[in-house]
């Protein structure tokens, strides 16, 4: 029994160097069965479940017994929070406190299922494009909404125009109105893809040089290779972490760019 | 000359080519970065997360090749 589905991924799988997972070994090991096709396609989603799983346990023993003087887990993970923190607020301003909930939420989503994917056997959720892309379409939901409950109905739509001030402003604006809707809806896109083609790369770099590795001992009949792909997982490991920071980072910017303009002024003069 | 045979040409350079603006790009970045490191130590935090983040930037150039590559990798046959 071969259900269609099973075949476009065993068919998408195929079109780059890939390391098999667990979840896709086990599916073959029990190939022709209901249970094959289900881990089949629900793969990507029982991934981003561990991760969050993972981090939900993490987060709920931590806050069960909070202490006023703090453990070592305890206080490294105040000190990431805190960084977070005064990330979002050098950004953002003063007011920016409210945004750190929901942008620390995707820093640390992203980071644990980068990190998540470097582990053998096991494969990040950020490298495929329909587990990236939500992330990036919530983002730009939430910059939307923010300006809209912000700004103003009219407010918004003033951003939108490029907020003219006078009558050259007001004359560009039937020019700059189509600019900026559409730069609003590159924005997601350029997120997405940004972070999807970086971890898929990183994976597809270790799965060629796995290959080679092994195919260097192939005339020795032995069962397993040479691991000289082991270097390029500290580069996996330190672009997991930049591409995590970036993502947040340039989430932090879409939002303090749709933020009123008077806080805006207000944050430049707090920096200089 | 067919199609596959053009894609078998193609798609790798136009990999290099994204790559080499790229590569011209970031050395412009990290040697404007250690330039205003060696000035002003004391900023190095500051300007290493300012040229991470442009890096990030420059480098999702040549990503948007590499998934295009990889996309129309398979057309080659």
């Amino acid at each position: 029994m071969t259900h269609p589905a099973v075949e476009a991924v065993a068919h998408e799988a195929h079109s780059h160097p890939e390391v098999l997972n667990w979840i896709q070994l086990l599916a073959k090991a029990t190939e022709p069965s209901a249970f094959s096709s289900f881990l089949f396609q629900w793969e990507k989603v029982l991934f981003a479940a561990m991760v969050i799983l993972f981090i939900s346990f993490i987060s709920v023993t931590l806050s069960r017994n909070i202490k006023m003087v703090p453990g070592r887990l305890q206080a490294f993970f105040e000190m990431l929070i805190m960084g977070l923190d005064e990330i979002v607020e050098g950004v953002i301003g003063s007011r920016g406190r409210t945004y750190t909930p929901f942008v620390g939420t995707l820093f640390i989503y992203i980071l644990v299922s980068n990190l998540f994917g470097l582990i053998p056997l096991q494969n990040s959720t950020m490298a495929f494009l329909s587990t990236v892309a939500p992330i990036a379409i919530c983002v730009f939901l939430y910059v939307q909404w923010v300006g809209i409950t912000k700004n103003g109905i009219l407010g918004y739509l003033h951003h939108l125009c490029g907020s003219p001030q006078d009558i050259f402003g007001w004359l560009l604006a039937p020019l700059m109105f189509p600019l900026h809707v559409l730069g609003e809806f590159i924005k997601p896109l350029s997120l997405s893809f940004r972070l999807y083609g970086n971890i898929m790369a990183g994976h597809v770099l270790l799965a060629v040089f796995m290959g080679m590795g092994i195919g260097m001992l192939k005339p020795f009949h032995v069962p397993f290779g040479v691991p000289i792909h082991f270097p390029f997982l500290f580069l996996e490991l330190l672009v997991g972490v930049i591409q995590a920071f970036v993502f947040t980072l340039l989430s932090t910017i879409y939002i303090a760019m749709m933020l009123p303009h008077e806080e805006h002024a207000h944050v430049e003069q707090h920096q200089h | 000359m067919d199609a596959h045979a053009m894609l078998a040409i193609f798609l790798p350079l136009s990999l290099g080519l994204a790559a080499f603006g790229s590569a011209l790009g970031l050395g412009k970045a990290v040697a404007a970065a250690m330039e205003a490191t060696a000035r002003q130590p004391e900023a190095s935090a500051k300007i290493l997360v300012t040229m991470l983040t442009g890096c990030a930037f420059i480098e999702a150039l040549t990503i948007y090749a590499l998934i295009v590559v990889f996309n129309l990798s398979g057309k080659i046959g």
